[in-house]
């Protein structure tokens, strides 16, 4: 599996239910009461305002809303995670700002949602962001590589709505949520003209190297199969993109009207028109790029596997009846509710179905239809509470947001995404794979032997890019420790030169000449009988001295 | 798995509701009349969840009637963020 940095941006929907005939708070003034709440909510303590958060991640207010920034997570299962640990935070602040406000339970309440269409029409986000890759080898200037990266996109996009739109009653039943309020192709803008593809280019990262594709045309989930595929299949995307595999698009004639077309069929019988005079259906659009990934992964990592059979197993069933499909998508489970609740003889513009529609992505546990369904055992979790429960305040494994997060627990301040202060001055953290500064530890004042405990756990991840970063460390943390750990640092670095993976080993050559010493001398005359010529070549380079 | 649902598994939608392989015609009939026999009872089974969950939804205010629901629906205001 490419390794790839996903994190996600959601916008939370906070409305003041007042008593019968009393006035509602505003929800900009709600939002900020949430804002302060919601660290006592966790039982959060800091002495500053910072916006980032034990876990990394950031929750600030934003022109009225509470937004939840994810922080920077490595694959598509942990940042489903942390996506639903910022549902779940919501949830635990909505109950602290009632009991702030005493609320007599029965008679008014907060309602909490995660959704992105209010019951006047306004629309907010829920933001992808995706790293990618600056350019490629073969197309290697970035504007026309981010222009191919577009025309690849486009469709795949519009036809992804199918499976992670969460549904909405307006005008009868529509797929998505934010398909009627995309208006433009490409745009820098996402509040006048919204686009399918956001041209902003912040990287958050080193800019020589990477971009970060920010994506605002997506719904908000519920359902954590289609908050998965959301970003599983656009990810796989992306690696194929990247590798400039695809081709024959099927191109689309007018991106915006096919995505409002799509998004008002529920019988996905719809067919749009292609730019070369022929039409698809949004499952036959996604089947192209489900066939393109089948044939260009051939060596699928874990998760790869796992996008691939469930993004199979959701078209074959939208294919055959789309019912098939209830617990997994938002959308087919909310209308199917709904279809069931319809009174005979109304239509769609029952207040009543739009009353539930916004139930649904209630997160309160009282109200909130998804949790009740999720309780009956109708919904397919991918996810269990405990973990979600542990990400409210712990990072993610294996990205620079364990570097923020050690920072705030040892009283320092992350100044934004790419660097935090500690006492005695900056940390740079401009590579967002980069898990573990065993300088800023230091600098912190960790214990040595608590650092060597946390990169020697790392040495025995399955993820290789994990292993060799925690070898790079051991090399600059025995630049820091007396003798008795230098000693078990050697002897690890020593292990690491036998790994399975050439990278590995290589990795651990590195760490060698790095720290140097007669002790490698065994090693490295070993490691010149490696069968990868590349381990071979290293390793007589530094038993001959040279860089 | 067996290979009948591997095969099943690597059909693609269009294949799935047009099979296309030449197999003898009485097998692609069973094959299909199981997978729609499967397919029903997972429809079932959902709806009997759906109807489970309704049932135990008694604060939801839409279900307090067309007059709650309004009110309810006009108090979700929000500013746009983004």
């Amino acid at each position: 599996m490419r390794e790839r940095i996903i994190g996600l941006e959601t916008e939370y929907s906070l409305s003041h239910i007042p008593a019968p005939g009393e006035t509602a708070m505003p929800s900009a003034d709600l939002s900020a009461r949430a804002i302060a709440a919601a660290r006592g909510a966790i039982g959060y303590q800091r002495w500053d305002d910072s916006p980032f958060w034990p876990n990394g991640g950031k929750v600030y207010l934003d022109l009225g809303h509470v937004e939840c920034a994810s922080p920077e997570c490595r694959g598509v299962h942990e940042a489903v995670l942390y996506d639903k640990s910022s549902d779940r935070l919501i949830e635990l602040t909505a109950d602290a700002v009632e009991g702030e406000l005493g609320f007599a339970p029965s008679r008014e309440s907060i309602f909490a949602a995660k959704n992105n269409v209010d019951a006047h029409g306004v629309s907010f986000g829920s933001h992808e962001n995706y790293l990618v890759a600056r350019s490629t080898p073969v197309i290697p200037d970035p504007e026309e590589f981010f222009h191919y990266l577009a025309r690849v996109l486009v469709p795949f996009l519009v036809s992804r709505t199918i499976l992670c739109g969460s549904g909405i009653v307006q005008g009868g039943f529509q797929i998505s949520q934010r398909a009627a309020y995309i208006n433009s192709v490409s745009a820098l803008d996402t509040r006048q003209s919204r686009p399918i593809i956001n041209t902003r280019d912040e990287p958050h990262a080193d800019a020589e190297t990477y971009r970060r594709l920010h994506l605002i045309l997506g719904d908000a989930n519920m359902a954590e199969w289609a908050d998965f595929l959301k970003l599983g299949t656009t990810s796989i995307v992306l690696t194929m993109a990247e590798d400039v595999f695809l081709d024959g698009l099927p191109e689309l004639q007018s991106p915006v009207s096919a995505l409002w077309a799509i998004s008002k069929d529920p019988t996905l019988k719809t067919a749009v028109p292609l730019a070369n005079g022929r039409s698809a259906t949004a499952l036959e659009i996604q089947q192209y790029y489900l066939d393109s990934a089948r044939a260009y992964f051939d060596d699928r990592g874990e998760e790869e596997e796992q996008i691939l059979e469930r993004w199979s197993q959701v078209l074959s069933e939208l294919a055959r009846e789309p019912r098939l499909t209830v617990g997994k998508l938002d959308w087919v489970t909310k209308k199917d509710l709904l279809e069931n609740q319809l009174p005979q003889g109304t239509g769609w513009d029952d207040p009543r179905l739009k009353a539930l529609d916004f139930q649904y992505h209630s997160l309160r546990s009282k109200s909130s239809i998804y949790g009740m369904l999720a309780a009956t055992g109708l919904i397919n979790r991918l996810l269990r509470d405990e973990e979600i429960e542990a990400a409210l305040r712990k990072p993610p494994k294996a990205t620079r947001a364990r570097v923020r997060s050690a920072v705030i627990e040892y009283g320092g301040s992350p100044r934004d995404w790419t660097e935090c202060a500690i006492s005695d001055g900056p940390v740079n953290m401009e590579d967002p794979f980069d898990w573990i500064s065993v300088d800023a530890m230091v600098r912190l004042g960790t214990p040595p032997r608590e650092v060597f405990s946390s990169l020697a756990a790392a040495c025995s991840q399955r993820t290789v890019e994990v292993v060799i970063q925690a070898v790079r460390g051991l090399a600059d943390l025995a630049d820091h420790t007396g003798s008795s750990l230098s000693t078990q640092i050697r002897a690890l670095i020593v292990s690491m030169a036998a790994h399975h993976d050439r990278r590995v080993r290589l990795a651990a050559i590195e760490a060698m000449a790095a720290v140097g010493g007669s002790t490698f001398r065994q090693p490295l005359r070993e490691a010149t009988q490696d069968t990868d010529y590349r381990v071979r070549f290293a390793a007589e380079c530094v038993l001959r001295g040279e860089p | 798995m067996s290979q009948k649902q591997q095969q099943r598994r690597e059909q693609t939608p269009a294949q799935a509701a047009h099979p296309a392989a030449p197999a003898p015609q009485t097998a692609v009939a069973t094959d299909h009349l199981e997978d729609m026999t499967a397919d029903l009872e997972r429809i079932k089974k959902n709806d009997q969840l759906l109807k489970m969950a309704i049932a135990g939804m008694t604060q939801i205010p839409a279900l307090g009637g067309e007059k709650n629901s309004a009110v309810f629906i006009e108090n979700i205001k929000q500013q746009s963020g983004e």
